[in-house]
């Protein structure tokens, strides 16, 4: 982060000075000024007169700053630059213009900028250039420029007097918004306030830069001696000291300007590649490359994923090494291919082996299903009991034989239908009740619950109470059916025994007594059954399924079928067949056969309760498959695309509140829209810039040019072995230009860099 | 508890059934027979119980009627004597 301060003035502004303030500003007075800026930390500074350019001046203080072991430590470089009397709008005031030239130092371009100013020099103090003939000026110089205007107030206000570009022109914003100026200069920390709150419609965000307009170098930066510059501090930016340093920051203010400092701590400082250094910015930085220069490799190496035996050969090969390490779990890695993977498996937003989205507890709708399944099963079957009784009354008859009305002689025992089938009541509500009592045991052991700990050792005593009496019924039934199975037993033997030690008469005897006894025991049994009352049907009410769980400015819903919807159409319609697909319908049903012609896929009778428990699971199922879907903050749905799901899984990412300090990700681009990434995924790995170190590899030019990366890391695989380049994107020396190589090597990368920079391209 | 059950041959061939001495149920020569739940009555088990079982047909009238009948209750004592106890029940034991 460096210090600039790009309006200064020197002798030559005097024409336009008529309280002598800039007297002492000459050349021969430089390292006054150069001392001041070096007190204060500027690193990079402009002397720009009014409508003047003082070329000795500039030389002199390229030869000061690029002697060896120059005393100015701070103060790295000097920007060409004029501040111009413009009238923008005829019939309104003049402004104030900083117009910084791409020099390059060269004097050759300091010749040019001066005699073009000569060519037309303005010598009366309230001379200006009008807008055609000031475009006209800069088109003759022929140099890149940035064009910083002064505003000292509310851009609404065109009262003149200020030569602020709101003096000049009745529409600032149009002006701003087309380009032709690119930044705005204020002095006072208020006027920020008030250009910010100005300018907040803009779609993109405006630079604004302070100046200290000192004209007295001994005073800096006040403006003199007597005009103190109260409340002045200098602007920052994180760039070069260089106009392609300063390009980048009035380009992407955002991330240049009076940024952070990142805090992240804990992050990679590279890697070193046969012997020579890469360096890692605590920041963001990009790989770049063509397919096979080994980028991912070296992403995987950096995160220790180095098992596949190509992988190991590159990095043998290359000579691969650590410069330092930074633990695992600070490391979060997405390789590529793993977030389509993710997608697929449905785990894509997973921490670690458990869902974000939470379980649903289906017990209430299952049981509310179960009842009532069994219910209605319960109603058909007693029907058709009740109509087989009564049907099958016709096939007992008996006629009257006096002869066989004789008395037996062994003594007949009589075991009655469902003598020993007994149902134990008290079963399940014992197995209910005991799970209570477990689950209870279970959540006192759990610190949560300490709190309440007393009033469930109460609510455990007294369900323990409850169990012991229900227990106690329920042995007694068991007692009860336990020996009526043996006696059913022990009373099949005993008849075995008897019969065959009977005599043929005493057979018959028999055989008519038992015919008498299945008449009368049908008899009892068909009155017992219609005299039944056949419980009425209730249909189970809505039940809820679903769960929230808020994570990461995202909320991840789950929901099941059945949730808040009466499910009584879809259980009859997976259940019964279309004849019977309602409740007046199947209580109709009084037959097997008519049971076997209502129940979907049944075509036999015996299949009856296969097919029942095959329906209703089938049902179960179906109600109870889950949606899952994620809201963001806004509860605004998020697509179910593999792109948009990409999206919104980076944004869950990177604003997650676990702790980790490196973010390593091969090709983020993948299966997002240009769109996409331009306005959502920038402004995702933008949020974090500031607290995380991000490395990734790239082949989408936006995610180098327009998300401004820290770092540039270009790999090279000549087969033999990789090379690299680095810095960050305005860098630039006898070998390197980071620029050029985005735009060489990246599909698109020359028209982002364009479309960003607008006047690259004019000089390359 | 100890349960005698005594099957005992009346001299008007019918037969009475006592559960320690206590007269539970008279089956008529007329009408010899008997419902398995009134088997279950007679013996009246309750957990813990001990089951015995003894005859009398002093005069041997339809000797076999009474020891077939005296074999089926011989064969549910045992039966009924063996059965196995409840699993012990952990919340039981819980004061």
């Amino acid at each position: 982060m460096i210090k600039f301060d790009l309006h200064i003035h020197s002798i030559a502004s005097n024409y336009k000075e008529d309280k002598n303030i800039v007297d002492d500003s000459t050349t021969a007075n430089i390292r006054t000024l150069l001392t001041k800026l070096n007190e204060n930390q500027v690193a990079l500074f402009s002397i720009t007169d009014h409508n003047r350019f003082n070329i000795e001046l500039y030389e002199e203080i390229n030869k000061i700053l690029s002697a060896p072991h120059c005393e100015y430590e701070h103060v790295k470089a000097v920007l060409a630059g004029v501040e111009f009397d413009v009238k923008i709008d005829e019939a309104m005031e003049k402004c104030h213009i900083i117009t910084i030239f791409d020099s390059k130092n060269d004097v050759a371009n300091y010749k040019k900028i001066n005699d073009e100013i000569n060519k037309n020099l303005l010598t009366d103090k309230d001379a200006y250039y009008n807008k055609e003939s000031f475009e006209q000026l800069l088109y003759s110089i022929g140099l890149n420029t940035i064009l910083i205007a002064c505003q000292r107030k509310d851009i609404n206000n065109h009262n003149g007097h200020h030569n602020s570009l709101s003096d000049s022109s009745d529409d600032v914003e149009e002006i701003i918004k087309v380009g032709y100026i690119n930044a705005l200069e204020y002095q006072k920390p208020k006027v920020q306030g008030i250009l910010i709150d100005n300018l907040k419609e803009l779609p993109s965000p405006v630079s604004l830069v302070t100046g200290s307009d000192c004209h007295m170098w001994s005073c800096y930066p006040d403006h003199d001696c007597i005009n103190r510059n109260a409340d002045f501090y200098h602007s920052k930016a994180k760039i070069l000291p260089t106009f392609k340093g300063l390009l980048m920051a009035i380009t992407s203010p955002e991330t240049r300007f009076n940024c952070r400092e990142n805090n992240n701590v804990l992050y990679l400082k590279g890697i070193k590649i046969g012997g020579e250094e890469i360096p890692f910015k605590n920041g963001i930085n990009a790989i770049i490359g063509e397919n096979g220069s080994g980028k991912s490799t070296l992403l995987k190496f950096i995160n220790n994923k180095t098992n596949d035996a190509f992988v190991k050969d590159i990095i043998k090969k290359s000579q691969m090494d650590h410069i330092n390490t930074v633990d695992l779990t600070k490391v979060k890695y997405i390789g590529q291919g793993d977030i389509i993977n993710k997608f697929n498996n449905k785990t894509l937003f997973a921490s670690g082996s458990e869902s974000n989205f939470k379980e649903l507890d289906d017990t209430e709708f299952m049981e509310k299903y179960k009842q009532f399944a069994e219910l209605l099963k319960d109603n058909i079957s007693i029907r058709i009991r009740q109509k087989t009784a009564l049907d099958s009354l016709k096939n007992h008859y008996i006629k009257y034989n006096p002869d066989l009305e004789e008395k037996n002689y062994y003594i007949n025992i009589i075991c009655q239908d469902g003598f020993d089938s007994i149902r134990n009541v008290h079963d399940d509500p014992l197995k209910k009740l005991r799970k209570i009592i477990q689950d209870l045991k279970v959540i006192k052991s759990e610190g949560y619950f300490v709190e309440y700990l007393e009033d469930i050792t109460i609510a455990e005593s007294s369900l323990t109470k409850a169990y012991k009496k229900i227990k106690t019924k329920w042995s007694i039934i068991e007692i009860e059916s336990k020996v009526k199975n043996i006696i059913h037993s022990c009373i099949t033997e005993y008849s075995i025994k008897v019969s065959e030690n009977s005599t043929s008469k005493d057979k018959e005897i028999k055989d008519y007594a038992d015919k008498k006894q299945r008449l009368i025991g049908a008899i009892i049994k068909t009155i017992d059954l219609n005299s039944k009352e056949v419980a009425s049907i209730t249909v189970p009410e809505i039940c809820m399924g679903s769960s929230k769980n808020a994570k990461g400015g995202f909320c991840f819903n789950r929901e099941a079928n059945y949730n808040n919807t009466l499910m009584l159409e879809s259980f009859m319609n997976i259940m019964f067949n279309k004849d019977y697909n309602s409740l007046t319908a199947i209580t109709q049903i009084n037959t097997n056969s008519e049971f076997v012609s209502a129940l979907r896929n049944c075509s036999i009778e015996s299949d009856i309760q296969s097919k029942w428990d095959t329906n209703y699971q089938k049902f179960i199922n179906e109600a109870t498959q889950i949606k899952e879907y994620i809201t963001d903050g806004a509860d605004k749905h998020i697509g179910n695309t593999l792109g948009e799901m990409s999206l919104s899984f980076f944004k869950y990412y990177t604003q997650d509140s676990e702790e980790w300090n490196v973010l390593i990700i091969d090709q983020p681009e993948d299966n997002i829209s240009n769109n996409n990434i331009s306005n959502q995924l920038i402004k995702y790995f933008n949020s974090i810039r500031d607290t995380k170190q991000l490395i990734f590899v790239t082949h989408n030019p936006l995610l180098v040019v327009n998300l401004d990366v820290d770092n540039v890391i270009y790999i090279h695989n000549d087969d033999k072995s990789i090379t690299f380049k680095s810095g960050c994107l305005e860098y630039e020396d006898e070998t390197t230009d980071i620029l050029q190589i985005i735009a060489d090597n990246m599909d698109g990368g020359k028209e982002s860099i364009e479309k960003r920079l607008k006047v690259y391209g004019k000089n390359n | 508890m100890e349960k005698t059950i005594k099957l005992v041959m009346n001299e008007d061939k019918s037969i009475s059934v006592f559960l320690n001495e206590a007269l539970k149920c008279e089956i008529k020569e007329e009408s010899r027979e008997i419902s398995a739940q009134t088997i279950y009555e007679i013996l009246d088990y309750k957990s813990g119980d001990k089951l015995t079982v003894e005859s009398k047909n002093e005069k041997n009238i339809d000797k076999n009627v009474l020891v077939y009948f005296k074999e089926l209750f011989d064969d549910l004592c045992k039966r009924i004597n063996g059965m196995d106890e409840d699993e012990e029940d952990d919340l039981l034991n819980e004061e």
